[in-house]
């Protein structure tokens, strides 16, 4: 499993290789996956939180 | 899935917009494409052809400028020629023979988008204006998928044309009311037919796969969260 810093390396990585990509067709895939790389780690994060957050309220416990 | 694009434009061989968009489909996905303008009058028999060519399409797309608010007349006289009676829908007793299948439209335009809209620059949206389509879609009992807009193509940045190229491609192969899920793995399948192009792409693919998997597995746990909450009130 990769934690967010390591996901943000993939999405730099991604978007490192669209900037030496000649194609492009390929340059323009490879940055909407870079942002969509980027999309998927916020949503991660986002819902972990809110996971997190009820499992914290002292209402629930 | 089966998509076919009918393109319906007064003079393709000098859009730039078109070009793209073909260039688009033609890179990323495996649709097939008509350019309806350049057949012609068909005849009875001609007519039963292309009749029976449709039937073998999951998706129809319609593409088009828009003209004064609607499709360009070449579009409009093709399909009153092409789509008759007993082909929009069907013969007594029988269900119409694009029943199920999905009907899309890309629409291209020169005005803005937000002009398109209540008491925008053009007063009406396009939802409104192209209910004539959907009419037509409906009566041929086909699926109604939401309409592709693609506003002002020529003063788009580099990166808007290369969003509009993978976002164009994704509304011609990915199912209806396609998830983030389905675009997770679009771009991992991308990946995967090309990891020949570079030693990390398989690699790439694999971590968007669990990624997705990871963000599954938390929905699933919110969800039951949720429900616990739900039953404790």
């Amino acid at each position: 499993m990769m934690d967010g810093e390591q996901q943000d390396a993939l999405a730099a990585a991604i978007r490192q290789q669209a900037q030496q990509t000649a194609d492009y067709v390929d340059r323009a895939v490879l940055l909407e996956l870079a942002d969509f790389a980027e999309a998927q780690q916020r949503r991660i994060t986002t819902t972990g939180g809110e996971i997190d957050g009820r499992s914290w309220d002292h209402e629930h416990w | 899935m089966r998509t076919l694009v009918l393109i319906g434009h007064p003079d393709l061989a000098h859009s730039g917009t078109q070009a793209f968009l073909q260039a688009a489909a033609g890179a990323l996905t495996d649709a097939d494409e008509w350019d309806i303008s350049a057949q012609g009058v068909p005849d009875s028999a001609e007519i039963l052809r292309l009749q029976g060519e449709m039937r073998r399409y999951d998706r129809l797309i319609f593409q088009f400028p828009l003209y004064w608010y609607s499709m360009p007349g070449v579009f409009k006289q093709w399909l009153d020629t092409v789509w008759t009676t007993p082909f929009v829908s069907g013969r007594p007793g029988e269900a119409p023979p694009l029943a199920g299948k999905e009907l899309g439209i890309v629409v291209t335009f020169s005005q803005a988008q937000q002009d398109y809209r209540l008491g925008g620059r053009e007063h009406f949206s396009l939802s409104e204006l192209l209910r004539p389509i959907a009419a037509l879609g409906l009566a041929a009992q086909m699926q109604l998928l939401p309409i592709f807009p693609v506003a002002q193509f020529g003063y788009m940045t580099e990166r808007e044309r290369q969003h509009l190229l993978v976002t164009y491609a994704q509304y011609l192969s990915l199912p209806a009311g396609a998830h983030f899920a389905d675009r997770a793995q679009w771009f991992a399948a991308w990946l995967t037919q090309h990891a020949s192009a570079h030693s990390d792409y398989a690699a790439w693919a694999a971590a968007l796969t669990a990624q997705q998997e990871q963000l599954a597995d938390l929905h699933d746990t919110l969800a039951e969260m949720r429900r616990e909450e739900d039953d404790a009130l």
